[in-house]
């Protein structure tokens, strides 16, 4: 087959396109006015429930270790979930301004590199959401039972500090073992095979794949 | 102007530039059901986007380009539902076609399905003989791009088919 033959298949193919027409054309008219939701609508829905319900919460930290002012751990457990809640919010509105970037009566190189960029944006921020919980847990009990009257640090020193210590164990033993597995090749790629390391896999290829297009 | 001020132009405009929106489907869905569900979705988002449409610009390049980066996310979506990774070449684009009667036609789509998702767009507008100028409109590179890039293209389609002759 030669380039020629190439574009006389597609000839072919534009030919058939037209006999197959009315019922084509009929069904694409209905569907499209039909029904006009986005693919992004989700996530969309998702991030702003994020922000609002993590934003709601940040002036309920706020509240809560302003009222605590006098005990120096609850300050500290309220300070310390305030912070992580202001991140949440931080990177949930980044990633509706990526959104709303998105546009496909954008160039297709602009347009891909967006979704390239956010689908990249989210592999590498959900650690950040996910890994602290290995300890933040700690100052959300405390919070929480503090909130009831009942100040956990005081009655039960022994098992705050015995979690904080196995919580920042598991997160040490987290963190070094996936800078460990960067230098292992074979733990690396099934480490890579596996859902999240396919995702990262994934979302940089994609956008290597958008950036040799686009150079001469 | 409001939705029912909108919906008959656009109709109109789908009816007359609708063929874009197959073609699109055929390059980047493999299967006749496939290829009707991205042909649905591509005009689902051609009517969201359109109230965004400035008439002062050429229609068919606002179509190709909403058609081809819908025709991308969703060759991209299968591609990570089915949980293959490797863009090129699945055999399943071809097996789907085995009942295509016209043998240009599934030599055509197996030679398409071989390419990456990018350069399948540039191949479609090449096919579709549209100028230099509105493929980098469309694609959002410049024009010596597209020119190089196409000439790389045929050159490696011309080598890939040469070799499959061969083999034949």
């Amino acid at each position: 087959m030669e380039l020629d033959d190439l574009k006389q298949a597609w000839q072919a193919l534009d030919r058939r396109l037209e006999r197959q027409d009315a019922l084509q054309l009929q069904l694409l008219q209905e569907r499209a006015i039909g029904r006009a939701r986005s693919r992004l609508r989700p996530l969309v829905f998702g991030l702003w429930c994020q922000t609002l319900i993590a934003g709601a919460l940040v002036f309920v930290c706020a509240s809560f270790w302003v009222n605590h002012r006098d005990s120096l751990h609850l300050m500290l457990c309220g300070v310390v979930l305030q912070a992580y809640l202001i991140m949440v919010v931080v990177l949930g509105a980044r990633e509706l301004a990526m959104v709303r970037e998105i546009d496909p009566a954008e160039p297709v190189v602009t347009n891909q590199r967006r979704l390239a960029e956010l689908r990249a944006w989210r592999v590498r921020t959900s650690p950040w959401l996910g890994l602290p919980w290995a300890l933040l847990w700690i100052p959300m009990i405390i919070c929480l039972a503090a909130s009831n009257g009942d100040d956990l640090v005081a009655r039960a020193p022994e098992f705050v500090i015995l979690q904080l210590v196995i919580g920042a164990v598991v997160l040490a033993a987290i963190l070094v073992f996936i800078r460990w597995s960067k230098s292992r090749p074979q733990l690396n790629a099934a480490l890579e095979r596996s859902a999240s390391g396919r995702s990262v896999e994934r979302a940089r290829a994609a956008l290597d794949a958008i950036a040799r297009f686009e150079q001469e | 102007m409001t939705g029912d001020d909108l919906r008959p132009r656009f109709l109109a405009l789908l009816r007359e530039h609708h063929k874009i929106v197959l073609k699109v489907a055929s390059v980047y869905a493999r299967g006749r059901q496939d290829r009707s569900d991205l042909a649905q979705e591509i005009a689902i988002q051609l009517w969201r986007s359109f109230p965004r449409y400035d008439p002062e610009r050429r229609f068919s390049t606002w179509m190709y380009r909403v058609a081809l980066n819908v025709g991308i996310s969703f060759a991209r979506r299968e591609r990570t539902r089915d949980g293959r990774f490797e863009p090129l070449g699945d055999p399943r684009d071809i097996a789907d076609d085995a009942d295509e009667p016209d043998e240009r036609l599934k030599q055509l789509h197996a030679v398409i399905a071989g390419l990456a998702e990018l350069d399948r767009a540039l191949i479609l507008l090449y096919l579709e003989e549209r100028p230099h100028s509105e493929i980098a409109a469309i694609l959002g590179i410049s024009e010596t791009n597209v020119a190089t890039k196409l000439g790389r293209l045929k050159q490696r389609l011309r080598g890939q088919m040469t070799a499959a002759a061969t083999e034949t």
